[in-house]
């Protein structure tokens, strides 16, 4: 193995700055068709296995399509229509911004058929430039595309010159005039590059072809005792000072592009943005609102149940489908409650509810300053208080008002005088089962049997389908018809509620637990609206 | 004048060096200077703490920087009348006897947990310390007081009696070792340290008579754990510089086995595989780690806790011994302040300090 220390060595001694050159392409169709990868992307759930394996397959096409020397062929087309089992992203399984988005992304693969790589020429007019004027060069390219690269050169009619794809090129790297980089810098992933290429650079200038949009990971050339300082025009070490210089190559693009439809799209600009951000972020949702007041938010390619009224007589009436594909008047099968949990009949539910409320009414009227600094003594500490215990206290409907936290409800209770009740020879803490009849109301399961997976879904549908068909038929209008089906258990029976979809609305992000609950749409508007 | 306040000698710069065992030659570079001068005032030296002190040097690339800085650290210990052996070796002994007799003897734990009692030590002294070569096993006498020149020995005969002995002559200690850890190896037979091609190197040395022919072990050399000896032995013989007239860099190692039989100073540590020793380290003073992997295989390692340590850090090597790093790094800084030196460091390299914590 040669020793380079001397040449690395002087390299360094002789620049007090380095060059680095950001040439971004800006390509009309790839842009548009990475557009679509986003946001189609971004509208996925993740720790769901369908959908997971769908956003995998998206990642690895747009690494390929930011860092390799792609050529726009039919197997380009072939990859992007591999993406969805059989080319086809259908609006009932995949939601109709999917099925959208991905009919552009198709259309636009097949129009860039035979179209030259605008990156592939921008590397090979470098390549040239540089061996015109004298100067030696390395290319820093992905692994995989190593044989590729070394291709391209033999086709210009270019000297071999020193390919770079590991963390072990690069420290046999001889010291050239020019680094040429095709992508972003990654620290993992498919285009994963070696941080010596900021921290030890073994060249004067730095060349990265990269497309408009993109942009290298924030701690690239980071190192346990180095770090970067960032700014617009400079990336300052301990050890390396290098200098900016931008340019962007605008490529003509005669062809017309499908146009997007008027669904709105919140995803980020940036490819690695959407696909590396962390696990547990927000997820991305559409609310399903069932009434003028309440809906529910749903991730927009997971499957729901659904009934159409008014169906084709070659249609099916329930059907499992993509929540983002639902269309107003449609039924929404919501699962409320599965078997008995015995304390939780509606009457008892609304026994207790109507039982706090009243005793909250009258708390209220007798001396509301004194119950609210009772309960902000005692914890409850939240914004406009006095105005959402009246909020609280208005009669039970489909959903029963109540504090959000369950430490809220505790004291809420607690400072009402609401204690212990005898219930079935036990004494039970009255909140407890109080707060229980709200997570129902709610729509989330105390029952093991609503842990919902595919099964279950598919249970509901039959059962359902059943129950919708039978004679006398059942009638089914207005915006909420309660069911009691057979569950998946034996002589067990789960309440479920048909809501008749009012609209759909785009563009919320929220957590998990707010996914699939009913509630205030005021309240899904203000928290979790993008 | 003390050795340890000499003036630090500087490389002649009218020296050459070559890095390919002679084929090219340049003229003598900013950071050969810079790390032989980084061996010889290495991190704690000049402050005579007694606590750990890390320095990180980071380079670019593979180099001959941690051997240079050896070669630095050899030639400032054998000016050194505190780089002997003899003296620290007693000083260990008496630490052991400390221990045993001040905490160990009277712990009330079954089990040694230091980390439950908080005791502060990192293991159990037994108080058995055993002969070299007789393997003559003696326990510290409970009635010996630390502050005793020679401690007095409870000789522990085979039919498990423990007859009281009285060795008043130091040299006996010096075969003496506590359990667990090595002899003292000391004077290897007629041998002595070449001092010619340091003063070449170095100007003219002021050493210690005592030092060039005493075998020492407070100074180690940890190699890659990519290299075994053999080939970081090959790799330091393609540095030479012009004025040792064709002597290259391992040549000045003077580590046992690596050459003519001479007095062993400097500790080879093979972190290839399970860490091994040239000679075995007792209480070592310093150790040059040649890499990410050479420095984190010595930082834990018991036979060389305690030790400072310099290290050269590569930042063209592999992601992965980086994220190691980075993970040992902040689990020091609880005992050690991170603290980069402004010293005036070759273009391209950077230097990270780890102090600890007043």
């Amino acid at each position: 193995m040669p020793i380079l220390t001397n040449q690395v060595m002087s390299l360094a001694a002789s620049r007090p700055v380095y060059f680095f050159n950001k040439v971004g392409v800006d390509f009309l169709p790839v842009a548009e068709l990475r557009r679509c990868l986003r946001e189609m992307a971004y509208d996925l759930d993740r720790d769901d296995d369908r959908q997971g394996a769908l956003y995998r397959s998206m990642f690895a096409l747009i690494s390929e399509i930011q860092v390799s020397p792609l050529n726009f062929d039919e197997q380009f087309c072939a990859k992007v229509e591999a993406i969805f089992d059989g080319g086809v992203a259908d609006e009932i399984t995949w939601g109709r911004g999917v099925s959208e988005r991905f009919a552009r992304a198709k259309s636009i693969a097949y129009d860039l058929v035979g179209e030259l790589n605008p990156l592939v020429i921008e590397l090979i007019k470098g390549m040239r430039a540089s061996v015109s004027s004298g100067h030696s060069f390395a290319v820093s390219c992905t692994s995989r595309d190593r044989d590729i690269i070394r291709h391209i050169m033999e086709e210009a009619r270019l000297p071999a010159a020193p390919i770079v794809t590991s963390d072990a090129d690069f420290s046999q790297l001889p010291v050239v005039d020019t680094m040429f980089r095709l992508g972003p810098l990654l620290s993992w992933g498919r285009g994963v590059a070696p941080a010596a290429i900021l921290s030890a650079p073994r060249f004067s200038t730095l060349v990265q072809f990269v497309w408009v949009g993109t942009s290298d990971d924030s701690d690239f050339g980071d190192d346990p005792l180095n770090e970067f300082e960032r700014g617009n025009d400079r990336l300052v070490s301990q050890v390396v000072t290098w200098e900016f210089k931008r340019h962007a190559v605008v490529v003509e693009w005669g062809k017309p592009i499908l146009q997007p439809s008027s669904t709105v799209v919140h995803a980020p600009e940036n490819d690695f943005e959407v696909f590396r951000r962390e696990r547990g972020d927000l997820r991305a949702a559409v609310m399903i609102r069932i009434d003028n007041r309440l809906g529910v938010l749903w991730p927009p390619s997971s499957l729901v149940v659904s009934y159409a009224p008014g169906h084709g007589l070659d249609e099916q009436p329930v059907v499992m489908q993509a929540a983002g594909g639902l269309r107003p008047g449609q039924y929404l099968a919501y699962v409320k409650q599965v078997g008995d949990e015995g304390c939780h009949s509606n009457q008892v539910t609304e026994e207790r509810s109507t039982l706090w409320k009243s005793a909250l009414s009258a708390a209220l009227t007798s001396d509301s300053d004194a119950l609210k600094r009772r309960l902000e003594l005692a914890g409850v500490r939240i914004s406009s208080l006095a105005q959402r215990m009246r909020y609280w206290a208005e009669p039970p409907s489909t959903v029963i008002h109540a504090p959000q936290s369950e430490e809220h409800f505790r004291v809420l209770c607690h400072e009402l005088g609401l204690n212990s009740t005898p219930a079935a020879g036990r004494i039970l803490d009255f909140w407890r089962l109080a707060w229980d009849d709200i997570r129902l109301s709610r729509g989330e399961a105390i029952s093991a049997g609503v842990d919902r997976n595919e099964a279950f879904d598919r249970h509901l549908l039959v059962v359902l389908e059943q129950r919708l068909t039978e004679s006398p038929q059942l009638q089914i209008n207005g915006e909420r018809v309660s069911l009691e089906l057979p569950s998946m258990r034996d002589g067990e029976v789960m309440k479920v509620d048909l809501y008749q979809v009012q609209a759909l609305e785009d563009g919320f992000r929220a957590p998990i637990n707010a996914l699939k609950t009913i509630r205030e749409i005021d309240y899904f508007q203000t928290q979790w609206h993008q | 004048m003390k050795a340890y306040e000499i003036l630090i000698p500087l490389i002649s710069p009218s020296n050459k060096v070559s890095d390919d065992g002679g084929d090219t030659w340049y003229d003598l570079p900013q950071w050969v200077s810079f790390f032989v001068r980084q061996g010889m005032d290495w991190p704690g030296y000049s402050s005579r703490r007694q606590e750990r002190q890390i320095r990180l040097i980071s380079m670019p690339c593979q180099s001959h920087a941690a051997g240079l800085a050896a070669i630095g650290a050899v030639a400032r210990d054998i000016c050194d009348p505190a780089a002997n052996d003899k003296a620290r070796h007693i000083d260990g002994l008496m630490r052991y006897a400390s221990q045993y007799l001040d905490h160990c003897k009277d712990c009330k734990l079954t089990t040694c947990n230091p980390e439950f009692k908080r005791c502060g030590f990192r293991s159990k002294a037994s108080g058995r310390i055993f002969k070299a070569k007789s393997k003559t096993r003696f326990k510290v006498h409970p009635e010996s007081k630390p502050a005793d020149a020679v401690f007095k020995l409870l000789q522990v005969v085979t039919n498990g009696k423990e007859v009281p002995v009285d060795i008043s002559d130091i040299d006996y200690y010096y075969g003496c070792y506590p359990e667990g850890a090595v002899a003292l190896e000391v004077g290897i037979s007629g041998g002595r340290i070449e001092i010619n091609p340091f003063n070449q190197l170095l100007g003219n040395l002021d050493p210690i008579d005592e030092n060039l022919r005493t075998a020492y072990s407070g100074l180690c050399l940890a190699g890659s754990p990519r290299f075994g000896s053999a080939e970081t032995k090959r790799f330091n013989l393609g540095f030479k510089f012009s004025q040792l007239g064709g002597a290259s860099l391992g040549d000045l190692f003077p580590i046992k086995g690596w050459g003519a039989p001479r007095v062993p100073r400097l500790v080879f540590v093979n972190t290839r595989g399970e860490v091994s020793f040239s000679h075995m380290p007792i209480s070592p003073r310093l150790v040059i780690a040649d890499g990410v992997g050479a420095f984190l295989n010595c930082v834990d390692h018991p036979a060389l806790s305690g030790a400072n340590i310099l290290a050269v850090i590569r930042r063209d090597g592999r992601r992965d011994t980086d994220e190691d790093l980075s993970a040992k790094l902040n689990s020091l800084q609880q005992w050690y302040e991170r603290r980069r030196v402004q010293i005036d460091a070759p273009p391209g390299v950077s230097v990270v300090d780890y102090l600890p914590i007043a």
